[in-house]
């Protein structure tokens, strides 16, 4: 019985001095933290996908409240409604942000640029990268083995088995980026949705001179630059024999969808071909 | 005891059937010259298309610190400076020259005599040499000579040396690549003109000693180049176990000097200076016959005919399918040994100063990949000491920070991990990733 009332005492002591030393040094170092931080927190998805630049929902949150506005910061998950809210828990309001989405800037299918290299190692692409080519004869394309379907944590992508190439859902991308730190080759661009959802963009990422290219790929783009002279907001520049439509001049009109002999540009709308052959 | 680095290592199948000779492979009538050869800045093209060039002239500029000048291996008029598809599939600036009949039978004639002069022990005695060690490193750079082992280190940069003055210079003649044997008909055929050579190397690094090291599976090179260092002061020929990666430059220092390279540290921080054989012929080709560096000897070896496993003589530029060999049936083409080597996808492409050999296996089976069993044979051969397994897993989920902190930086990626892995795991290849992610 003593035995049995020694070790209740003594753990019972044990126990209150366990409790008084944590109770005094969370005293001693206690942080205040702003309640608003964790309000701006349930606002977030809470994915931590790092597609506002910070490590997650909580660093994104505490810097909203660190600088007591929402100027420069953007969760792409969240969208324009989201951040309108998260400004009003700071008593602002967050500016107009045009919303973006991930393209593919290639269209090497299996068709277009068919395999002409086995490739025996692990079905990744950033190892395919780092060991050699790839199964095609392009040095720039998809290496097809879906690391970025792997990382997107929206399910935005997927793998096309008929193409080979992966697919993006624009409705549910939300332009976090992961894809495009993760490609090993920065073939996934972040380009504005457009106006009515229209964009137009080159599906081609080779700096090959126009002859070598279109030999291992028939959707390549040469560098013939008949799209920038096309056209007419000047937003399209060819450099390294690769064309590149800025974005921020282009107006999705099409023409340059229309001229392309290898058909490397593409878009999110469909241009009727006879009424421009008319 | 014989001497090796302490940790890790691995015993793969030597396969080192090539014949010792060294033939010589006729001058192309076309060569396509990469201007990045060597690790760094790719050198500033000198030659314009139309150009006539000799045989030796510089048509590359090392632009930049760490980069090498590249000359003309053949004589003619230069075609095009452009881009091309480069053996590991990737493009890269070229320079293409053509020769027309009449140079090239002039070409081939003075190569012949100069090669006849070479064997002629007689000829290019450099121990009385009056160069400067500043003079010797600018001859170096002239010559455009790079680390020929393998990893084309531009030479000039490693022998300029900083606040640590080097007192050895280990002239690296290990081969410990399985089937290459391009080091080792060098040493046998050419003994004296390495040994004038890393004399030459160690008076340009500053170093008193200079020990050449070979392995001993290799045992009339060691021979030869005993013959050869013999008459000289401070040269000491030492054989080093037979064991993968013994050529390593750390592995190296640890096992002749017994001194070791910190974590993210130079070599040169310990006062040695190591350079490949090769390059120390290289050397001796520059200062005693002032001729850059535009041939090599490479290996083309594999599961070709055995009359075919040969050493060529062959001029840089030189389309790697104009060595004769048979291509076997489902041909993987390495340029390099097979475990550090790169895989070949495109054979039209031309030999570079880096390329040691022409590898063509005929492949197998695909290994099916089993679990981690957890066996820990990755970490007993590492040579550096290092948790191929964890750094793998890093590797694979993207945990770069944990990765840096357990040093893949340090990684030299030789391999070992993968070929000792009994589940066969692509260990190194996610490695690579982490080392190149967590930079």
């Amino acid at each position: 019985m003593f035995t049995f009332l020694l070790t209740v005492a003594l753990l019972g002591m044990l126990g209150l001095i366990g409790s008084l030393i944590l109770y005094f040094t969370s005293k001693r170092f206690h942080v205040d933290e702003d309640p608003r931080i964790d309000e701006i927190c349930s606002l977030l998805p809470g994915a931590n996908c790092g597609g506002c630049g910070f490590k997650g929902c909580r660093d994104f949150a505490t810097r909203c409240v660190k600088q007591e506005n929402v100027d420069g910061l953007f969760c792409p998950v969240s969208g324009q409604d989201g951040m309108s809210a998260i400004a009003a828990v700071l008593g602002v309001k967050a500016k107009a942000h045009a919303r973006k989405v991930a393209v593919l800037k290639c269209a090497g299918s299996c068709q277009a640029r068919p395999a002409i290299h086995e490739y025996m190692g692990v079905r990744s692409c950033a190892v395919m990268d780092s060991t050699g080519v790839g199964t095609t004869g392009c040095s720039f394309g998809c290496l097809g083995c879906g690391d970025c379907v792997a990382v997107c944590q929206f399910g935005a992508l997927s793998m096309n088995p008929e193409t080979g190439l992966p697919e993006i859902d624009s409705a549910k991308c939300t332009a976090c980026g992961a894809c495009v730190a993760e490609c090993p080759r920065h073939l996934i661009e972040l380009r504005p949705a457009g106006k009515n959802d229209r964009r137009v963009w080159v599906a081609c990422s080779s700096r090959d001179k126009g002859a070598v290219a279109r030999k291992v790929c028939s959707a390549s783009c040469i560098g013939c630059g008949k799209c920038s002279r096309e056209c007419p907001c000047g937003a399209i520049e060819v450099k390294d024999n690769l064309a590149y439509i800025n974005p921020a001049l282009c107006s999705a009109c099409g023409k340059c969808v229309e001229v392309c002999p290898t058909k490397a540009i593409h878009a999110t709308f469909s241009i009727n071909l006879n009424s421009a052959e008319s | 005891m014989r001497l090796t680095f302490k940790k890790g290592g691995i015993h793969p199948a030597e396969n080192k059937t090539a014949s010792t000779r060294i033939e010589m492979q006729p001058l192309p009538m076309t060569v396509c010259v990469p201007l990045s050869q060597h690790i760094g800045a790719p050198a500033e093209p000198t030659a314009r298309r139309g150009d006539k060039v000799e045989r030796g002239q510089l048509i590359g500029r090392a632009a930049g610190t760490v980069s090498a000048n590249v000359h003309a291996p053949i004589s003619g008029t230069v075609a095009s400076v452009d881009n091309a598809v480069l053996a590991d599939g990737r493009p890269g600036r070229v320079v293409i020259i053509k020769a027309d009949e009449e140079s090239h039978a002039a070409d081939t004639a003075a190569r012949e005599e100069y090669w006849k002069k070479v064997a002629d022990s007689s000829f290019g005695d450099t121990s009385n040499d009056p160069h400067t060690p500043e003079e010797l490193r600018d001859m170096i750079l002239g010559a455009g000579i790079s680390g020929m082992g393998g990893a084309t280190f531009p030479t000039h940069v490693k022998l300029k040396t900083g606040a640590v003055k080097p007192d050895i210079m280990i002239i690296n003649g290990c081969e410990c690549e399985p089937y290459l044997m391009c080091d080792d008909a060098l040493m046998r055929n050419y003994a004296l003109r390495v040994v004038q050579g890393s004399q030459l190397l160690a008076r340009a690094a500053g170093a008193e000693k200079t020990i050449i090291a070979i392995e001993d599976n290799k045992p009339e090179a060691i021979d030869a180049m005993r013959k050869a260092a013999a008459a000289f002061d401070g040269m000491e020929v030492v054989a080093v176990k037979t064991k993968y990666p013994q050529g390593g430059e750390k592995q190296l220092i640890a096992a002749v000097t017994g001194r070791y390279v910190a974590s993210g540290a130079l070599p040169i921080s310990t006062g040695v200076v190591v350079d490949n054989v090769a390059t120390a012929f290289a050397v001796w080709q520059a200062v005693a016959t002032s001729t850059p560096l535009i041939e090599r000897v490479i290996t083309v070896t594999g599961d070709i005919p055995a009359p075919e496993r040969k050493n060529y003589l062959t001029a840089t530029g030189t389309p790697l399918s104009e060595l004769p060999f048979t291509l076997p049936e489902n041909a993987k083409a390495i340029l390099g040994g097979p475990m550090m080597g790169r895989c070949a996808v495109n054979l039209d492409a031309p030999v570079t100063k880096g390329t040691s050999g022409l590898l063509l296996k005929s492949t197998g089976a695909k290994r099916t990949v089993y679990p981690c069993i957890r066996c820990g044979a990755c970490v007993d051969v590492c040579p550096m000491g290092l948790e191929p397994y964890l750094l793998a897993t890093y590797g694979r989920l993207h945990r770069w920070d944990d990765a840096r902190q357990a040093d893949v930086a340090d990684c030299l990626e030789c391999g070992s991990c993968s070929y000792a892995c009994p589940s066969n795991r692509p260990i190194l290849d996610f490695i690579r990733i982490a080392k190149k992610r967590s930079r």
